[in-house]
């Protein structure tokens, strides 16, 4: 099947290049799953982030998602305390989109866009591993226990040791 | 026939249907009133994303616990949203209480917790969520 082609999407309200995507694009269920915990909250359960169907689609078409730099930015504005609104919204416009990523290039992409970079700046200086990146089916498929679920950390040393 | 765009500020009707007075709107006003952000999430089993707009993730923080992220961030944390859990069985009565975190409005992020009308949290096969306002 020939791929579509995205527009020249550079100025383009990045709003109006996800109606594009979800109009052009097939959804894109990831089996990746990325598994962590927050330093500041170690009293928290694991959390898990699942990639979204239609971004994956966005970050596998390349040139609609702008460069993460652009979120941080945006994290910065928004934590100076006397934030109300942003202002520098253009960014995530006007800024040049990256281009096409592997599944696995968006799941790294995803780490440092969506989850909070305390966890994952810094992770081979943690004393326990807080970030795990696995397989759908890796994880427990009945909700049992939930509120108790922590990453394996001999797994992770295995691993950390192969 | 090739798609185009149509261009246009305002839109005018006469309303010769109804009051025969004309009327006017601002397209602007039309941008501003859709839904910026909605999505279905199943919560049971390895939480997924069933269908969705606006979204890079949804966190599975625990038991009836939520956060969306947002791939176009909102202007402000001042915007509304409206989340509801659907019954899981046609035969299941009671209620589904969603409630935004205390700290849960960012302009990425939308954190949740889902619970029964008991408060105990629940986890549904059917969350639904709109968000709307103003966009960066």
């Amino acid at each position: 099947m020939t791929k579509i082609k995205t527009p020249k999407f550079q100025g383009t309200h990045l709003w109006d290049r996800l109606c594009w995507a979800k109009e052009n694009l097939e959804g894109k269920q990831s089996d990746y799953r990325i598994v962590w915990e927050d330093p500041d909250a170690p009293e928290e359960c694991s959390k898990i982030t699942v990639p979204d169907p239609n971004w994956m689609a966005c970050a596998l078409q390349g040139g609609i998602l702008p460069p993460v730099e652009v979120y941080w930015a945006l994290a910065e504005d928004e934590a100076k305390p006397d934030f109300k609104k942003h202002t520098r919204g253009y960014l995530l416009h006007n800024t040049k989109p990256v281009e096409a990523m592997t599944e696995e290039q968006a799941i790294e992409y995803l780490i440092m866009k969506d989850i909070p970079q305390r966890v994952w700046r810094e992770y081979q200086k943690a004393n326990k591993p807080r970030l795990v990146i696995c397989k759908k089916n890796q994880l427990p498929s009945t909700r049992e226990w939930r509120n108790a679920w922590k990453i394996d950390e001999n797994i992770i040393a295995t691993d950390k040791a192969a | 026939m090739a798609n185009g765009t149509i261009a246009f500020d305002t839109l005018t009707t006469s309303d010769s249907v109804n009051t025969g007075t004309e009327k006017s709107i601002d397209t602007s006003y039309l941008l501003n009133g859709v839904a910026k952000s909605h999505g279905v999430v199943n919560q049971s089993g390895t939480v997924a994303i069933t269908d969705s707009f606006n979204t890079s993730s949804v966190n599975d923080d625990g038991t009836g616990l939520n956060t969306v992220t947002f791939t176009n961030n909102m202007a402000n944390s001042t915007y509304t949203a409206i989340a509801g859990g659907q019954l899981s069985a046609t035969n299941e009565t009671g209620s589904r209480d969603w409630s935004i975190k205390a700290d849960g409005k960012a302009t990425s992020t939308l954190a949740s917790r889902l619970a029964t009308g008991a408060g105990t949290a629940y986890d549904t096969g059917v969350l639904n969520y709109t968000v709307d306002g103003d966009l960066a």
